[in-house]
C-alpha cells in the first residue's frame, strides 16, 4: 500500500494534522495509531513567555522519529501569494523541507482557498525549488493548471475545512481523477468519518489528509486506526474493481431448477 | 530606534560601538527574546521578507521595520 510524495515512498496513504487534539500525548499516540508517516504543522507567533509551542515542536520531532516520517508545513492563515511565499521560506529554513502544504485562503468564511493567488504562489515556489501540495477547491481547471505548473500533488477539498461535512461534490472529484489520471491526488479537508475517507479510495484517489476528524473524535487513537482501516479498505476495493450498478434487480442465486416455485405460484384468476 | 515586532511596538537599544551604526537583527533579537527562546528554533521575516540566520547580523533595522519571529506549532 505504497504512495510515493515527490520521490518518497510512504507505507501509509493517510496524511495527518497536528492540531486540535485534547493533549499532545493523545496528538502523538493517535498519529502514530493512524500509521501515517507525513505530519503537518505551522509556524506561528510567540509571546516570549509561551512555552506551549516548543512542547508541541518536541512532540512532533518525536512522532516523524519512531515512525520513518515527514514533516509537511502548511501555510495557514496566507491570503496573498507574496504571504505564502515568505512563509514558505521560513518554513523550509527551519524544518529542512522543500516540500510545503500551500494553503491561500481567499475567504474568511468557508476558508475557501483562493485560486489565482494560489496558482500564483505556486509558481513563484516552484521556481524556487520547493516540491508544492497545492491545497485547492474541486475545479477541474485549477486542478489541471496546477498540475501544468510542475505540482506532482494536487490536494482538492472534499469539503471546507474543518466541517466534517464529507465529498460535498463527488462528481467534481471523480472527473479530476479521470482527467488527471498521472497526477497523485490527494482529498484534504472536510473528510468527517472513515466511510468518507473510504469512498474517496474506491474512487481511486491516491491518498487522504485530515486532521479534525481524528482530533475531535471522542476516541482520537481509536479513529486514528479506524480511518488506517478505511483507507486500506478502500484502496483494496479500487484496485479490485468495483462491479457496474444496474438498473434492475438481478438473483444472485440460480433460478434454474428452484423448487416449489411452480406450487406457490398466486391464483390470479 | 522603535520596530514593530510580532506586531508590538518595541524600542531598541543601539548596543553597537558607534552610535552612528544601526541595529542589527541578531541584536534586536537578543533584546526580544528570552535566553531560552535564542536557544530554540525560529525563522524570522522582515518587512514580509524572509531573513536567513545567515544574514541576521548584516541585516540593519531601521525605524518603523516590522519584524515577525515565528516558531513550530501544530497545524492541520
Amino acid at each position: 500500500m505504497n504512495l510515493t510524495i515527490y520521490g518518497e515512498q510512504l507505507n501509509s496513504r493517510l496524511l495527518i494534522g497536528s492540531a486540535l487534539y485534547p493533549s499532545p500525548d493523545i496528538m502523538k499516540k493517535a498519529i502514530l495509531a493512524s500509521g501515517a508517516q507525513v505530519v503537518t504543522l505551522s509556524l506561528k507567533r510567540q509571546n516570549p513567555q509561551a512555552q506551549s509551542g516548543q512542547q508541541i515542536w518536541q512532540y512532533i520531532q518525536d512522532i516523524v522519529k519512531l515512525n520513518n516520517g515527514f514533516l509537511l508545513p502548511n501555510t495557514a492563515g496566507c491570503k496573498t501569494a507574496k504571504e505564502a511565499f515568505t512563509l514558505a521560506q521560513m518554513s523550509r529554513e527551519l524544518f529542512q523541507t522543500s516540500w510545503l502544504k500551500l494553503e491561500v485562503i481567499g475567504d474568511d468564511y468557508n476558508l475557501q482557498p483562493d485560486p489565482l493567488e494560489l496558482l500564483k504562489a505556486t509558481e513563484m515556489l516552484i521556481n524556487d525549488g520547493f516540491n508544492v501540495l497545492p491545497y485547492c477547491t474541486d475545479d477541474l481547471v485549477l486542478c489541471q493548471r496546477l498540475y501544468d505548473l510542475g505540482c506532482e500533488v494536487i490536494m482538492p477539498w472534499a469539503s471546507p475545512i474543518g466541517t466534517g461535512k464529507g465529498l460535498m461534490n463527488p462528481y467534481n472529484l471523480a472527473t479530476i481523477r479521470a482527467r488527471l489520471p498521472k497526477a497523485t491526488l490527494i482529498l484534504d479537508a472536510g473528510i468527517g468519518k472513515p466511510s468518507d475517507a473510504c469512498l474517496a479510495m474506491e474512487m481511486g484517489y491516491d491518498g487522504i489528509l485530515l486532521n479534525s476528524a481524528v482530533a475531535l473524535a471522542d476516541d482520537p487513537i481509536l479513529m486514528a486506526k479506524a480511518f488506517s482501516d478505511a483507507l486500506l479498505s478502500g484502496e483494496q476495493a479500487f484496485r479490485a474493481g468495483i462491479m457496474q450498478q444496474r438498473q434492475t434487480a438481478q438473483p444472485s442465486t440460480p433460478t434454474l431448477d428452484t423448487p416449489f416455485w411452480q406450487q406457490s405460484e398466486p391464483d390470479r384468476t | 530606534m522603535n520596530v514593530r515586532i510580532n506586531g508590538e511596538v518595541h524600542m531598541l537599544q543601539n548596543i553597537a560601538k558607534s552610535k552612528k551604526s544601526k541595529v542589527n537583527l541578531t541584536d534586536a533579537l537578543e533584546q526580544y527574546l528570552t535566553s531560552k527562546q535564542q536557544t530554540m528554533s525560529f525563522a524570522v521575516a522582515v518587512n514580509s521578507d524572509f531573513i536567513s540566520k545567515g544574514q541576521y547580523s548584516s541585516t540593519l533595522l531601521n525605524d518603523g521595520d516590522s519584524i515577525d519571529v515565528l516558531f513550530p506549532i501544530y497545524g492541520g
